[in-house]
């Protein structure tokens, strides 16, 4: 358990780094649920969980510093909980709600401490000491990984034995009533993908879409592949006119758009 | 020239590995784009202190794009810088503040938004039947979105500033076309993963209907859809999505508990 223990807190000071740095896909909801999964020994369970989780957020990140709740590490929290306490998986997911919400207030506080690696950054400049400003990026990082680190730290020493006793004390009323907020909550990723996606020029997409999933009961990767296919045919379309204008222009003046 | 193409690879090296973790309010990306440049940098001015003081400077100003792009401005400036050294600065300086704002417009749907959606749709929904494999295949294409970096970095050394406009095109028209997919899917999502489920059962007789079975009589997946036409009016009214959440599990845990919705 020690072990297991120790490994998830690693893997926690992982997440926003790869989050904000290589984004080696190790960040992402689904994969955080996965491979908490494998340390704790329940794939299954941390699959459903991180799959469940995933469904909310989608395609959505923190573009440009905007707050959209963390569940990568709600993910990781969430299926380690659900495996330690021995709970079921729906309890997790409604576990993992509030803790992502509650995240985002730390990643605020990371922004505004690499403030302080930045001006130290700068100063440095204006010394000359050039590789004092490698070591600011360095302490900015860290800042960085403490803001899913801390967090899953925090869990792994004090949860299990004070969530387990919580469980016990969750009326009826909120725990049905989260489990239908899971199965509503990945309406809000959809809402907004919906809002950063050119909806309104391309509606009709959105149809076949949903006309291929619920009649003909396609599976998602092949309706990915139609969409594919489709994608494929209007770039062709789109790039044939500039394709022509691009020869005439090699090597010459700007081209007018 | 192959010491300074080993230098360019750094340089990528140090903006894939740690490009956005210095993230701030003040100046966003301003340190890690330094630290990314700074060992070109330190060869570019190895016989001008003043001008490597000036160009680090310059570096370290407000910068703000998406990390996937970013190597393709990285490209220009490193070009520019090489052969005009200090007396490029200014015209760097105003061509990164220039492309950061149209570069992260499509690099946030090409890169980010619509491979995520499609991947991540993908990812979880194997994972909901308990399959892996999803996670896996979302992992190597994200390792090869983000090795795209090499080749962004080298179109942008290469052309500078001219082929702008002419990547700009095909960037657009690839955003187009991926947005026609990432729609696809997202309509897929809207059918099959939204659940509302009513918690009323009709009962007449010998014939026992449940909410859910009449609703499909009229049109399948008409609930979720409803829910999400109205969570994507509200985030068109400018309602924060945290509070967009805060909405549904309140308005979750009402009806849940008014039996409405199971």
């Amino acid at each position: 358990m020690l072990l297991r223990n120790i490994l998830i807190i690693i893997y926690g000071f992982i997440i926003n780094f790869d989050k904000e740095g290589p984004k080696l896909g190790i960040s992402q909801p689904v994969v955080a649920g996965l491979i908490a999964g494998l340390i704790m020994g329940d794939v299954k369970t941390g699959l459903y969980i991180g799959g469940t989780l995933q469904l909310m957020t989608l395609g959505i990140t923190s573009f440009g510093g905007a707050s959209v709740p963390d569940y990568q590490t709600a993910a990781l929290i969430g299926t380690y909980l659900t495996i330690a306490t021995h709970q079921s998986a729906a309890i997790g997911i409604a576990l993992a709600i509030p803790i992502a919400l509650l995240i985002v207030q730390v990643d605020v506080l990371k922004w505004s401490a690499n403030i302080f690696c930045q001006q130290r950054a700068e100063k440095y400049a204006n010394q000359g000491n050039y590789r004092m400003i490698n070591w600011m990026q360095y302490l900015a990082t860290l800042f960085t990984s403490f803001v899913s680190g801390i967090p899953v730290l925090l869990t792994v020493v004090l949860g299990p034995k004070i969530v387990g006793s919580f469980i016990n004390y969750i009326p009826a009323w909120l725990s049905g009533g989260l489990k239908t907020a899971a199965g509503i909550l990945p309406a809000v990723g959809i809402g907004m993908l919906l809002q950063y996606l050119p909806t309104r020029d391309y509606f009709s997409y959105i149809i076949i879409g949903f006309v291929l999933a619920i009649y003909l009961k396609m599976p998602i990767v092949g309706i990915s592949l139609v969409g594919l296919a489709i994608a494929l045919i209007l770039y062709k379309n789109q790039t044939k006119g500039n394709n022509a204008n691009q020869e005439t222009v090699t090597g010459g003046s700007d081209e007018d758009e | 020239m192959s010491k300074m193409k080993k230098l360019y690879r750094k340089v990528m090296n140090r903006w894939i590995v740690f490009g956005a973790t210095s993230l701030n309010y003040e100046k966003y990306e301003g340190l890690g784009y330094t630290y990314a440049m700074l060992p070109f940098i330190e060869e570019n001015y190895k016989d001008d202190p003043k001008g490597k003081e000036t160009a680090i400077k310059t570096q370290l100003q407000f910068f703000n794009t998406t990390p996937y792009t970013a190597p393709f401005i990285m490209g220009i400036d490193v070009g520019m810088e090489e052969k005009g050294k200090t007396a490029s600065l200014e015209a760097v300086s105003a061509l990164k503040t220039g492309l950061m704002g149209p570069l992260a417009g499509i690099g946030d749907s090409l890169f980010v938004t619509i491979p995520w959606t499609i991947f991540g749709a993908i990812a979880a929904n194997m994972a909901l039947q308990g399959n892996p494999f999803g996670c896996i295949l979302w992992i190597i294409a994200s390792i090869l979105l983000r090795l795209t970096a090499y080749p962004l970095f080298n179109v942008g050394y290469r052309s500078g500033t001219k082929m702008l406009s002419s990547i700009n095109t095909t960037l657009k028209a690839l955003t187009n076309a991926a947005s026609v997919l990432g729609l696809m899917v997202v309509g897929a999502l809207a059918a099959t993963m939204v659940k509302v489920n009513l918690a009323f059962t009709f009962k007449q007789g010998k014939l026992m209907m449940t909410g859910n079975s009449i609703l499909d009589q009229i049109m399948p997946g008409l609930l979720p859809a409803a829910v999400v036409a109205i969570i994507y009016y509200l985030l068109g009214k400018k309602v924060k999505p945290l509070y967009v959440i805060l909405i549904v599990l309140v308005v979750s845990v009402v009806l849940n508990a008014m039996h409405i919705l199971a």
